[in-house]
């Protein structure tokens, strides 16, 4: 019986070892498009290096983006894009299992907007916020995210929000809707008022244009973001 | 099953290909017929020579209309690709119909209209092994700019059967396999691997999946485009319109006179990728018979920067010593490829007017005046007359070829000619030629911090071409008599000849002391942009008779140095501007004295950024001279002494009291003292304070006086002006409604009432509407009162 | 003998007298000719086209009585130096008329012949026009050889050019409508000073084309020899107003062989002083949103509407004009969001 005990035991421990240290994936994500200022870590432990078209993260890859900047990446899984935001930091991370991809996204403040393909049975996303993990199976919207609190405005599809300290505090949103979730674990949800669909599609805005005024006194040039 | 299905399609297809007759299409081959992959048709043709046009009809499972794509005729084959999307299994059907040049029609296969079966294409699902290579980018037909240039395949989904390292790329049928980056899962091809290379093109890139034993196990295309960032943005949307239709109706009352104006304006512009039409055109019921034209019309054709052409009216800017504003009606073009480029403008600058005959006079009672010319005395019974000269017909032609984009470097050389056409009009004065030449330099370093420009232009004017080039009896004449021209009369034959080609050579030709710089204009420049300084460094020289037809007001017989500096302080906060200039004429010494010009001027402006007015205060003093005695009694009367001071102060203050109260104070004063004959003497002070009050995002207030203290020849002119207005306008801007009421009292009367409206009647259609009613006391009201219309395409 | 002296010199004088008071030649020039075309000097039969530059009538008795001409051209390049025989010509034998300069060689009346100081001539070349003065002497004779009249006339050549400036207003002030000092440097040589204004209607438009338009509102007005006016005094042909843009140029009239020629000033532009201008709502935006970028100067026209929408130009990356309309919808855009900003620069004139 102490044998079994024993054995019982080390399964266990090697089971929980096992599933804490399932291996990471190898390139989770690629960046497609960079708008100016875009720094990237390739790996965990990368040096941090300046982003161009073509460069691809591996598990713990980040991407910061400066003021003005943003930057697209694709997801080599399943094609999922990524639109990072200015002044944002995004952490990337994918674990395989079994024959599942889950990928996670750490960010630590900025406004991400997010196309995420429906997901197979056995993979999984998730948003991991300072305030929130959000689970997504297959949903485009855009995150918010401060050290404080999280807005999440999606357009369609679906996702589970639980608050990261209180996981009894949850809640499913569902397209149109927004919901606001602090680091206390308060959640609220409410539809999307015009305002937020604005957000939603100013954040969409990848591609740059130029406004020319032509003064007596000069020319001004502004390059701007648009559909 | 599968494999039964296989060979099912396959008999479907052969089938189908044998059992057509057609006396134009042999056979038609069928490439990548698979599910979300664009599918290649390729037909085999003979008696190409009757075939005017193949389409081809097809339409997918379930739809019920077909659609039709020009198939793209190429030696003896017509190709065409079905796309991607449409791409549906398990079958497409489809037809050629061939136009014959005839104006006949045929089908393939023959007798589709009269109920024959079009062929079936089967459509194969994808297979699940290329379903696990993720073609990332590029996306199926996507846009993409050079420097987003990305195909990458992600194997993360990929089979262990599959050799990711034996990957085949072929991008438009080239292998680019030895440019990819294989690293783990991925295949990337960036820019940076692709190379220093145009990239602008259409693509398509096919990629070959093999396993670890070699085998091949799939194919994956994408069709993309490449384009500049410029034509990226243009595609956005790839035909854009944009037009607008203005007409004015207005009606002008000045001292009882009426004149009532009409002007329609019409301007389209469109855009279709990179290329720009614009069609431009505006009447006017000013356009006159005995004016130049005040009608204007062009229609241009643009690409980018690169390519420009134009008919009609147009303004071309050379190099501001040759040609700079003047209106060309005819052809105007300019080509720029960087390395290489040329402008060029062809065209008619003067109308010809036909002068006026006032009178007549016979040989004894003419007498000596400008006005009074030789006339055709079998037409007008008399030898000489009295006229109002009209304005010859007067033909322009300028080019300039240029090397360097400008960015850093530029050389252009510039040549033009003009000339009157003599036989235009019958009561004209002096026809006249002019050639000029010119080369113009840009050099800039470090990023624009140091420019360098320079240009420099030689002109050659005939003052009157009336009687021709000289010939050669005129020349003897001319060089045998006066021989103490000391010229050679051949060696003028010979100059003659050569430059006839160029220029009519008479007595009227001049200069004739090229080598005096007569002609010459020049000016240079330098711009250094350092430690916050601006400064620019010009000198200048023209040549007493430098003219250019294609510039009208060019200040000439001068020379001198302009200087200016300007200088940020306190964080762009405070500015310092200085300047210096001095000039003189008489560079040939075709004067008696030489007048000297000086201007000394200096301004500074204080911008806080805080709670503290803008404040501008200027200073500048110019002092004109010349060698003539004020008391000399034969020349005294040309003597130039004078001398102008003036100062000014501007403040600006914005005031929060309820509303924000835009509040700007202004003061000039100005002393001129002439010593000369005339007395120019003249001083004023001006003071002025106007205040703008928003008293919400819609209303706008305005509130000011003016004061004025003018003394000019000796005599005093004070007087007040107030005003009030303000401006009102509608939420969304759907009405805007301004007005204003500003006497004037003193030894200047004049009341100004003015109404403006403007109203969206649509969003793309305003009407406004103004009326101005200015009343000067004891003289006369005069009116301005106008309708537009103004609509938006 | 002494008093048939007195006798025949009286007798000679009165002859004298009355040949002249019978035949007589009169020189006349164009006044005020202050410059002239070396061309119009060249002394040559058969060279035609040459502008005229003076008159002589002639009066005998009889009319058209048979006389020659002998002419003499005097120069004095400038103030301090004295008159040179520049050079001399003798015509053929004709019959006395009126004649003009250019029918001298050009007509019955031939140029027999003519010499000259070929240095003078050579720094006249040099010079490529007349410059000083000039001493024109012409002597009528009869056919054989009995002096008739004489006349004399000198013609100050100044050579105006087109070196003058307009010293007031400054290119783009701003100035009260009842006060518009529009001052210039002299020309010496300009016999009258002329002035245009004209409304420039945009800032696209050139100088030329505005000051080309039918309906100035100052129509080349004559100021005389002045050179200031305030033009607020000067007749109009339309009524001017607060707001506008205005070209202004100034004509100096000089006198040439053969022509009036009009020396231009380089064109002005001023502005005149309005109160009317409440900001465009559109640019104040516009303004708010970009100030951090825009030039204070800049702002501040903006702001105190002395730069109107119509003084602007919008374009797209590509060149094509922004309708009114799609800048607004830009602008409502930026302003909800100004992060769409990504670059921006203004660069200066």
């Amino acid at each position: 019986m102490k044998i079994f005990l024993v054995i019982f035991l080390i399964v266990v421990f090697a089971l929980n070892t096992s599933a804490k240290n399932f291996p990471s994936s190898n390139q989770i994500a690629l960046i497609k498009k960079i708008v100016k200022e875009v720094h990237v870590k390739k790996t965990a432990d990368a040096q941090i290096e300046n982003a161009k078209v073509g460069v691809s993260l591996s598990d713990g890859g980040q991407v910061i983006t400066k003021s003005k900047s943003l930057a697209i990446i694709i997801l080599t899984k399943d094609k999922s894009l990524l639109t990072v935001r200015e002044n944002s930091i995004l952490n990337i991370y994918q674990r395989k299992e079994g024959r599942g991809l889950n990928t996670s996204t750490n960010i630590e403040k900025g406004v991400i907007t997010f196309k995420v393909e429906k997901q197979n049975v056995e993979d999984g996303f998730e948003f991991v916020t300072p305030s929130a993990v959000a689970s997504i199976r297959g949903t485009s919207g855009v995150l918010d995210v401060d050290s404080t609190e999280t807005d999440i405005l999606l357009e369609e599809g679906e996702v589970f929000v639980q608050s990261k300290f209180d996981p009894s505090k949850n809640a499913t949103l569902n397209g149109g809707k927004k919901l606001v979730i602090n680091v206390d674990g308060n959640i609220e949800i409410q539809d999307l008022d015009e305002n937020d669909k604005k957000k939603i599609d100013d954040a969409k805005k990848t591609n740059t244009k130029k406004l020319n005024i032509i003064t007596p006194y000069g020319i001004l040039e502004i390059e701007y973001l648009t559909n | 099953m599968k494999k039964f299905l296989m060979i099912l399609i396959y008999f479907v297809l052969v089938t189908n290909s044998i059992a057509q007759i057609s006396n134009f299409v042999s056979n038609v081959k069928i490439e990548n017929a698979i599910e979300g992959e664009s599918l290649k048709l390729t037909a085999e043709l003979y008696n190409i020579e009757n075939i005017y046009r193949i389409e081809i009809v097809y339409k997918t499972f379930g739809e019920s209309e077909y659609k039709n794509l020009e198939m793209v005729i190429s030696g003896t084959q017509a190709t065409v690709s079905i796309p991607s999307e449409e791409t549906i299994p398990p079958f497409i059907e489809y037809y050629l119909l061939i136009q014959l040049k005839d104006g006949s029609k045929q089908t393939y296969p023959l007798e589709i209209e009269q109920g024959a079966s079009p062929i079936q294409i089967a459509i194969s699902s994808k297979s699940e092994k290329s379903n696990q290579v993720i073609v990332l980018s590029p996306e199926e037909n996507e846009v993409m700019t050079e420097d987003d240039f990305l195909i990458s395949l992600s194997f993360v989904r990929a089979s262990d059967i599959i050799d990711i390292t034996r990957t085949k790329i072929f991008l438009n049928g080239i292998d680019i396999s030895s440019k990819a980056i294989v690293d783990q899962e991925l295949i990337t091809i960036t820019r940076e691997q692709i190379g220093d290379i145009n990239l602008e093109n259409d693509y398509k890139v096919e990629i070959k999946i093999y396993d670890k034993n070699g085998n091949f196990v799939s194919t994956l295309s994408r069709n993309f485009k490449v384009v500049s960032q410029q034509v990226a943005r243009a595609m956005e949307s790839e035909f854009k319109y944009m037009g607008l239709i203005k007409a004015e109706a207005r009606n002008e009352n000045t001292n009882s006179n009426q004149i009532f104006y009409k002007n329609i304006l019409a301007d389209f512009n469109s855009s279709f990728y990179e290329w720009q039409l614009n069609a431009n055109a505006y009447f006017t019921s000013e356009e006159k018979d005995n004016l130049q034209p005040f009608n204007r019309y062009s229609l241009s054709i643009q690409n980018g920067d690169l390519l420009s052409l134009k008919i009609g009216d147009a303004f071309p800017r050379f190099p501001n010593l040759i040609l700079d504003g003047k209106r060309v009606r005819g052809f105007t073009g300019e080509l720029n490829l960087g390395f290489f480029n040329i402008q060029t403008s062809y065209g008619e600058i003067n109308r010809k007017i036909e002068g006026k005959l006032l009178q007549t006079y016979s040989a004894n009672d003419v007498q000596l005046a400008n006005d009074i010319i030789s006339i055709n005395q079998s037409k007008y019974n008399a030898p000489f007359g009295k006229v109002i000269f009209g304005s010859f017909n007067r033909q322009l032609f300028a080019i300039r070829p240029s090397f360097g984009s400008g960015e850093n470097f530029q050389l252009g050389f510039s040549y033009l000619h003009s000339i009157d056409d003599k036989n235009s009009i019958e009561f004209g004065t002096r026809p006249k030629e002019n050639v000029v030449i010119g080369s113009d330099l840009k050099l800039s370093f470090d990023n624009n911090n140091i420019l360098l420009t320079s240009q420099a232009a030689v002109s050659v004017i005939n003052k009157d071409i009336s009687t021709g080039t000289l010939n050669d009896a005129q020349i003897d004449s001319i060089f045998t008599t006066n021989k103490d021209l000391n010229i050679n009369a051949s060696d003028v034959k010979k100059i003659r000849d050569l430059i006839d080609k160029f220029i009519t050579v008479n007595q009227y030709l001049g200069p004739w002391n090229p080598q005096k710089l007569s002609s010459l204009g020049a000016e240079s420049s330098l711009t250094l942009n350092y430690f916050n300084n601006n400064i620019k460094a010009t000198y200048i020289y023209r040549g007493n008779d430098y003219q250019s037809f294609g510039q009208s007001y060019l200040r000439t017989d001068i020379k001198g140095i302009n200087l200016i500096d300007r200088i940020r302080m306190l964080d762009n906060k405070l500015f310092l501007s200085v300047g210096y200039e001095s000039l003189k004429d008489n560079l040939q010494n075709t004067k008696l004295t030489t007048t000297q010009f000086n201007t000394i001027s200096a301004s500074i402006s204080y911008f806080p950024r805080m709670n503290f007015p803008n404040i501008t205060i200027g200073y500048s003093n110019n002092h004109n001279k010349n060698g003539f005695d004020l008391n000399d009694i034969q020349f005294g009367k040309y003597a130039i002494d004078e001398t102008t001071n003036r100062i000014s102060l501007i403040a600006t203050y914005d005031v929060f009291y309820l509303v924000k109260h835009s509040t700007s104070f202004t003061f000039s004063n100005s002393v001129r003292k002439v010593k000369s004959f005339q007395n120019g003497d003249s001083k004023y002070s001006n003071i002025s304070f106007n205040v703008s009050s928003y008293w919400n995002k819609n209303l706008v207030s305005t509130f000011g006086l003016i004061y004025n203290n003018l003394e000019y020849y000796g005599y005093p002119f004070n007087y007040f002006t107030f005003s009030i207005g303000g401006k009102y306008t509608l939420p969304e801007n759907k009405l805007s409604l301004s007005g204003n009421i500003s006497p004037s009292f003193g030894d200047f009367k004049r009341q100004t009432f003015e109404l403006l409206v403007s109203y969206n009647l649509l969003e793309n259609f305003v009407i406004s509407f103004q009326a101005r009613v200015f009343r000067i006391p004891d003289k006369s009201t005069n009116s301005i009162v106008g309708l537009i219309t103004r609509l938006n395409i | 003998m002494k008093r048939f002296s007195i006798f025949f010199v009286s007798i000679y004088f009165l002859f004298s007298f009355s040949i002249k008071s019978q035949n007589s030649i009169q020189l006349v020039t164009i006044g005020n000719l202050s410059s002239i075309d070396i061309g119009s000097i060249i002394l040559s039969n058969s060279l035609e086209g040459q502008s005229r530059f003076f008159q002589l009538i002639m009066i005998t008795q009889p009319i058209g009585r048979k006389v020659y001409l002998i002419g003499r051209l005097d120069w004095k390049p400038d103030l301090n130096s004295s008159f040179n025989n520049l050079a001399n010509f003798k015509t053929n034998i004709f019959n006395a008329r009126n004649i003009f300069s250019d029918e001298l060689g050009n007509s019955d009346i031939k140029l027999d012949n003519i010499n000259g100081d070929k240095e003078y001539f050579k720094q006249i070349f040099e010079l490529n026009k007349p410059k000083g003065i000039f001493g024109i002497s012409i002597q009528m004779f009869s056919e054989n050889g009995e002096f008739l009249d004489d006349d004399y006339q000198e013609i100050t050549f100044l050579n105006p050019t087109q070196t003058f400036s307009i010293t007031q207003p400054n290119y783009n002030e701003e100035v009260d409508i009842g006060n518009v000092i529009c001052s210039w440097s002299s020309v010496a040589g300009a016999t009258s000073y002329k002035i245009k204004a004209c409304v420039l209607e945009n800032e696209s438009q050139s100088l030329e084309e505005a000051l080309n338009s039918t309906n100035p509102i100052i129509n080349n007005y004559d100021v005389g020899l002045g050179t200031l006016v305030n033009l607020s005094d000067v007749p109009k042909s339309r009524e001017w107003y607060g707001g506008q843009k205005i070209v202004v140029v100034v004509y100096a009239i000089v006198n040439e062989s053969g022509s009036i020629s009009e020396l231009k000033s380089e064109p002005v532009v001023f502005k005149l002083k309005s109160f009317n201008n409440p900001p465009d709502i559109n640019l104040v935006r516009f303004a708010n949103i970009f100030s951090s970028i825009i030039p204070d100067e800049l702002l501040k026209k903006i702001t105190n509407g002395s730069l109107q929408l119509d003084q602007i130009d919008i374009k797209d990356e590509n060149g094509n004009k922004i309708s009114l309309d799609e800048l607004n919808k830009i602008l409502n855009m930026l302003e909800a969001n100004p992060n769409l900003i990504i670059n921006y620069s203004f660069k200066q004139k």
